[in-house]
């Protein structure tokens, strides 16, 4: 189910432009690109996973500070390691595409916040999530008091439910009254 | 026991499985094909005899609705290998059972598939079509989504503009181009003997005049005769049905856009405000590619986040209230000044062009050129003049963006609105002036060197006749053409000039010269430019607002418009990517994506009004254009449908036109209107009690299980 030896051949392209959003054009692109960093010695294996720290060098992901955390939503691998195959790859540009449904990306966002895997955003998924955001440096983060004032704000609007932390529905249920996060969610290559 | 329904599993989401299970449900009707676990072939066979023994129409359905899973199956967030095999699943579904279908069942879903297929192809052919993708993916990873929407508007402007000019330029300029009297023919269609001599001058090309004034791009060109070419094309019908058709264009696709964009966001009519988590959810820009941009972003979130912590703590300002308010009156009465200020000086400045016109024979550059320059001038300065007297104000900088927002707009619509009414009133002058009446006054202010003719009654014909032939060549719809296609070069001028030599001076200025100043020129003032994107997509809205007001009379102003904002596009994007930093703080100017519609909008709308008005109520000019000899412009269509039409269309129409017709189908409306307000009102209601609802579920589930624990413990001690 991978990229056969040198070229995607036509089948394999119409089918991907069924399981995806995205065109000709951009999946020819992303096979170009995800061609440059499979190793000379491994361009005839189907199926070849590049590990997550060749990922993380494109320049689109280089300076996103969930970069880790979409390599490892995206990744099917089972060593949970955040590789990728090219399968994994489109299924990302696709999600991230400017044509995906709210829904599409509604739902891996929540994964992508969703630090531990546990289903929903506790407050410590919270805290790495706003962590992320502001970066290390003293000068940017936040202090305790702020961070707790955030948190506490954030539940207090989002939790319909009250059980102290996110669910998928209620996180959608945000996210598709904001203006500008499907325009904001984008990659493109 | 346990009341509390266990945990999803998690590496699916609730809703997901959600969907999965109603999938798995509904499809177990017919046939069932997504068990997780495979199923033995045993199970096939079961399924295989269920179908034979359904009827074909039901067989129809089960192929429709694996036809909807095939086409739903890239919305769904599976991975990849599981979407194939679902695919697979789905398809050999098909292929197996199509073959059983009646004939006209199976031409049905062939027509589908073709179609489905000849969409696809044509997606892909349209998608390579659109123009500066590379340029705006560039300016999105250095500046964001924000400074890029400009861009991607101002595209979008660019694609509504091509469709008029292809609509103008095929049903009224090439026609009239290929079949109408050639140049020269016609008196409306020549130069007068007295502007021969300085037509090809530099001078009166830049003011539109000379071989400008008389060839397709004014009103005045166009020919009456109401068959053109071998065909018959009638020319008067097209202009007039085109001119409506160009605002009619332009209001379906405004709206469907805004339709669009309100069915993304949702949040047009409600008043939920998820600032937090908005924030913090919403706040990454994922376009950024670039390590400045990500620091710029990473800091302005931050920002955000204290800013809105400060905002619900509500912190007191250290400023005194009444020195605030006395300095917010202040700078109001100063804006609202300067506001009546630029309409005054836009009619004064219109009459005098008219009085000098009639005054003096030839005109200097400057005369010629006054108003354009003026209101360009006056559009340029008053925006920053503006923003300098908002720092007396001392708002937040989201309420002044609004306040700035509110005032440039009043200051361009009072702008157009002036000018155009300014227009006008000359406009009714010249379309009521009667010739002879003016010849004597004419006559008195001939210079002195003319006193040496003989016979002076010879001198009096020569003389009325020269008036009568300038009454003639006053053509006031050319007139209102060339002053709004001036008005937009010299907007250009000004925006290209603008642009020089505020950003990119000033780009030089701080980069080259910081290290011979003393302070340092890149953190404090005058600092790097920062793209304004409210006040330039309201300089675009303008600029569209100009091109409506004038296409009527002038049909090739939008492909002047095309020309200029490509021209607009390649300079602006050259000029953020060159001289202007990321943003610091970006403030939207409102929650929804429709705002900048909404002004679009409300511009076409204002726009249109003065068109409508010259049309219904100016009689058009006696001796140019297409329309020339009728008591109104709108007389073509009650001629078109009297002459060439069966009788009883015409009795039909007059019936139609009537207030009979007309005044119930406007209370009707009415009507439609408050019934559709009352069923949003309501829906808003329900939403709130759903919400109520799921609370108190979870309450009362709360209180059960509590109640459930103490009962188990109570019985297990017992």
């Amino acid at each position: 189910m991978g990229a056969t030896a040198s070229q995607l051949d036509t089948g394999k392209l119409s089918e991907y432009e069924e399981l995806t959003f995205l065109t000709k054009q951009e999946i020819l692109l992303a096979y170009d690109r995800f061609d440059k960093l499979v190793p000379k010695e491994e361009k005839n294996r189907i199926d070849y996973r590049v590990p997550m720290e060749d990922i993380l060098e494109l320049p689109e992901l280089k300076f996103n500070p969930f970069k880790e955390r979409i390599c490892k939503v995206f990744s099917t691998s089972d060593k949970k390691d955040g590789s990728l195959d090219f399968d994994d790859f489109l299924d990302f540009l696709s999600a991230f595409s400017d044509s995906a449904t709210l829904e599409i990306k509604s739902h891996y966002a929540f994964h992508i916040f969703d630090f531990d895997d546990d289903g929903t955003l506790d407050r410590q998924d919270l805290k790495k999530l706003i962590n992320c955001l502001t970066g290390k440096a003293d000068k940017t983060s936040l202090t305790p008091d702020e961070m707790r004032m955030l948190i506490d704000n954030i539940l207090e609007e989002s939790d319909i439910d009250q059980d102290g932390t996110v669910n998928l529905s209620e996180f959608q249920h945000v996210i598709s009254r904001s203006p500008d996060f499907v325009s904001s969610f984008q990659i493109v290559l | 026991m346990s009341l509390v329904t266990p945990p999803v599993d998690g590496s699916r989401s609730s809703s997901a499985a959600r969907r999965h299970r109603s999938v798995r449900k509904s499809s177990r009707r017919i046939f069932s094909s997504y068990q997780d676990h495979q199923q033995g072939s045993s199970d096939d066979e079961d399924k295989e005899e269920r179908v034979d023994s359904n009827d074909p129409e039901e067989l129809f359905q089960n192929i429709q609705f694996q036809k909807e899973i095939i086409a739903n199956i890239r919305s769904r967030p599976w991975p990849m290998r599981r979407k194939l095999k679902v695919l697979k699943q789905a398809r050999e579904i098909v292929l197996k059972y199509e073959g059983r279908l009646t004939r006209t069942r199976g031409y049905q879903t062939a027509g589908a598939d073709l179609l489905k297929k000849i969409s696809r192809l044509l997606y892909n052919v349209v998608v390579l079509f659109i123009p500066w993708e590379v340029r705006i993916k560039k300016i999105e990873s250095h500046f964001g989504s924000g400074v890029a929407s400009y861009f991607i508007f101002l595209r979008w402007l660019f694609g509504i503009n091509i469709v008029l000019t292809i609509m103008t330029g095929a049903f009224v300029v090439l026609p009239e181009l290929l079949a109408g009297a050639p140049f020269g023919t016609t008196r409306s269609k020549t130069i007068p003997k007295e502007h021969m001599a300085s037509a090809q001058d530099l001078d009166t090309i830049w003011s539109l005049g000379g071989y400008l004034q008389y060839s397709v791009l004014f009103y005045g060109y166009y020919g009456r005769v109401r068959k053109i070419g071998s065909a018959g094309y009638r020319l008067p019908l097209a202009y007039f049905l085109v001119g409506m058709a160009v605002f009619a264009y332009s209001f379906i696709i405004l709206l469907r856009k805004m339709a669009r964009n309100s069915r993304l966001s949702l949040a047009s009519a409600s008043d939920e405000n998820f600032t937090f988590c908005w924030r913090v959810f919403c706040a990454w820009d994922y376009l950024i590619g670039n390590p400045e941009a990500a620091e710029s972003k990473g800091a302005a979130i931050v920002n955000n986040i204290r800013e809105a912590i400060v905002e619900e703590q509500q912190k007191k300002r250290e400023t005194s209230l009444a020195v605030l308010i006395s300095l917010r009156i202040l700078a109001n009465i100063l804006v609202l000044l300067s506001l009546a200020g630029s309409i005054y000086i836009i009619y004064f400045v219109v009459d005098r062009s008219q009085k000098l016109e009639q005054e003096k024979p030839e005109l200097t550059l400057w005369e010629k050129n006054e108003v354009s320059v003026v209101v360009s001038l006056i559009t340029m300065i008053a925006p920053s003049a503006f923003e300098l007297v908002a720092q007396l104000e001392m708002y937040h900088p989201r309420t002044s963006l609004r306040f700035q927002l509110a005032r440039v707009l009043v200051l361009y619509l009072g702008n157009l609105y002036s000018l155009i009414i300014a227009l006008l009133d000359k406009v009714n002058i010249m379309s009521s002036s009667i010739p002879w009446v003016t010849s004597p006054i004419v006559c008195l202010q001939l210079p002195p060197s003319l006193s040496n003719w003989s016979d002076s009654s010879s001198f009096l014909m020569a003389a009325f006749e020269k008036t009568n032939r300038s009454q003639q060549d006053q053509c006031w719809e050319t007139y209102v053409g060339q002053e709004m296609l001036k008005l937009s070069i010299i907007d250009m001028i000004f925006t290209v000039a603008s642009i020089l030599l505020i950003d990119f001076i000033r780009g030089l200025v701080v980069r080259y010269l910081s290290d011979c100043c003393c302070w340092d020129l890149e953190s404090k003032f005058p600092e790097y430019g920062e793209f304004k994107i409210a006040e330039n997509v309201l300089h675009l809205i303008y600029n569209q607002g100009m091109i409506w007001m004038g296409a009527f009379f002038s049909p090739c102003l939008p492909a002047f418009n095309v020309l200029k904002l490509i021209g607009l596009m390649y300079l602006r994007s050259w000029a953020v990517l060159t001289c202007n930093v990321p943003h610091q703080q970006v403030f939207r100017a409102s929650r929804s994506n429709n705002f900048y519609l909404a002004m679009l909008l409300f511009m076409l709308f204002l726009c249109m009004l003065p068109t409508i008005f010259a049309i219904a109520r100016y009689k058009p000019s006696q001796h140019c254009g297409p329309f020339s000899g009728q008591e109104k412009i709108y007389d073509i269509i009650s001629e078109t449908v009297a002459s060439d039409f069966p009788l009883w269309f015409s009795k039909v129409m007059s019936y139609v036109s009537s207030p009979v017709v007309v005044l119930p189908a406007v209370l009707l409306l009415f009507m439609l209107i408050y019934y559709l307000q009352a069923i949003a009102r309501s829906l808003k209601f329900t939403n709130n009690q759903l919400r109520l609802q799921l609370q108190t579920v979870r309450f009362s589930r709360e209180c059960l299980e509590s109640v459930s624990r103490c009962s188990s413990l109570f019985f297990h001690r017992n």
